[in-house]
């Protein structure tokens, strides 16, 4: 089934700061710094309120050479995480 | 060394190179304060004293111990421990107003040669208990609790105070004469096996401490820039006084300093040797 939600980063007051190839977020309203890795930090760059979470796979396939149902559940559980972090938001 | 007290029961000190002096109307109040922080020297009479500490009792059986700061705060404590843990806060609290140009970070430091090692964890995990270890292995004292770091050179401050444990440590007795306190045991500077520094000490490795009972060895491993830099940020003190609300200053420190993470074990010996190792391979690259 496809999905058309589409995920956006949330407008909180954060410091980003990339690191190799890994992100810091420094999120100010919660007082916490989160690292993503470079997977998760490609994910989090691709939630721009523009592409649906299918669209996001599809980035992701173009980007990593891994089997495609297991890059497809790794998206959706980057996604899982970046929401539970209060990190990203699904737009209306 | 050098400490002054006078006949009216006063202390100074120069503590990171500011004037501190603590006036108090009962002498062991001021004995209390001369044990903890027994390293700092005192200050030439003419420089210019910032931050000031009136300390009263009414009576050595009173147990409430009033202490005001620049006679506009005011503190309450209802035993020797909390006295020293209120001074100790308040202190290092307003140095980091007054010395911004410094991250501040919650870890202990020893020296090993001109080789200055922070040892970064949450409290509780052993910090005060590996530096007391470190010291019988030929390390000098910088301090358990307070990293003060110039970003621009990337060396660390001295912070001698008197190195404090919330237990008798499993190995290397305690010398005689430590304050016990309600909830702690300061070593004076003066007994501390290794010797202390004041000075500044070039940060060479950054070792983010985790206790791990349940392995035989200690483990030692390299750590990303980004997961040092994430526990330097979660134990920066004065974040919010440097660039990017302190990020930036963790970065540049993880960047700048190999890092890595120290599981340690119950075996103190074989984890400052391993520790050391590490020290020493840094050395030669």
């Amino acid at each position: 089934m496809a999905n058309t939600r589409r995920p956006r980063q949330v407008s909180g007051s954060f410091i980003t700061r990339q690191v190799e190839d890994e992100l810091l977020i420094l999120d100010q309203d919660n007082e916490k710094v989160h690292q993503l890795n470079s997977t998760a930090c490609k994910v989090w760059h691709a939630c721009d309120g523009d592409n649906t979470v299918d669209r996001i796979i599809t980035l992701m396939r173009e980007q990593f050479d891994v089997d495609e149902q297991r890059l497809e559940a790794d998206v959706r559980a980057v996604l899982n995480d970046l929401a539970a972090l209060e990190l990203i938001e699904y737009a209306e | 060394m050098r400490s002054k007290r006078s006949q009216s029961e006063t202390l100074r000190l120069s503590v990171l190179g500011q004037s501190i002096i603590f006036r108090c109307n009962q002498p062991e109040l001021i004995d209390v304060l001369q044990h903890n922080y027994r390293a700092f020297a005192v200050d030439p009479s003419d420089s210019a004293i910032r931050l000031s500490y009136r300390i009263s009792r009414s009576s050595s059986s009173n147990p409430v111990i009033g202490i005001v700061r620049d006679e506009s705060v005011y503190l309450e404590a209802e035993s020797i421990g909390e006295y020293l843990y209120l001074i100790e806060k308040d202190m290092t609290i307003e140095l980091q107003k007054q010395l911004k140009h410094l991250y501040f970070i919650h870890a202990a430091v020893l020296a090993h040669g001109d080789q200055a090692i922070i040892i970064t964890a949450p409290s509780g995990t052993g910090k005060s208990t590996t530096a007391w270890a470190l010291l019988h292995h030929g390390c000098r004292y910088l301090s358990d609790e307070l990293a003060p770091i110039d970003l621009t050179n990337l060396t660390v401050q001295g912070y001698p105070r008197a190195l404090g444990l919330k237990r008798v440590p499993p190995v290397y007795a305690l010398p005689d004469h430590c304050l016990d306190t309600d909830n702690s045991l300061h070593v004076s500077v003066d007994r501390l096996p290794g010797g202390y520094c004041s000075s500044a000490v070039p940060v060479t490795a950054v070792f983010i401490l985790e206790y791990a009972p349940q392995l035989s060895k200690a483990e030692i491993e390299p750590a990303s820039k980004s997961t040092a830099a994430a526990h330097i940020y979660a134990n920066a003190l004065n974040a919010l006084a440097h660039e990017n609300k302190g990020l930036e200053g963790a970065v540049s420190l993880a960047m700048r300093a190999p890092c890595f993470h120290l599981k340690s074990t119950p075996d103190l010996a074989e984890t400052c040797e391993a520790l050391l190792s590490v020290l020493k391979g840094i050395g030669k690259n």
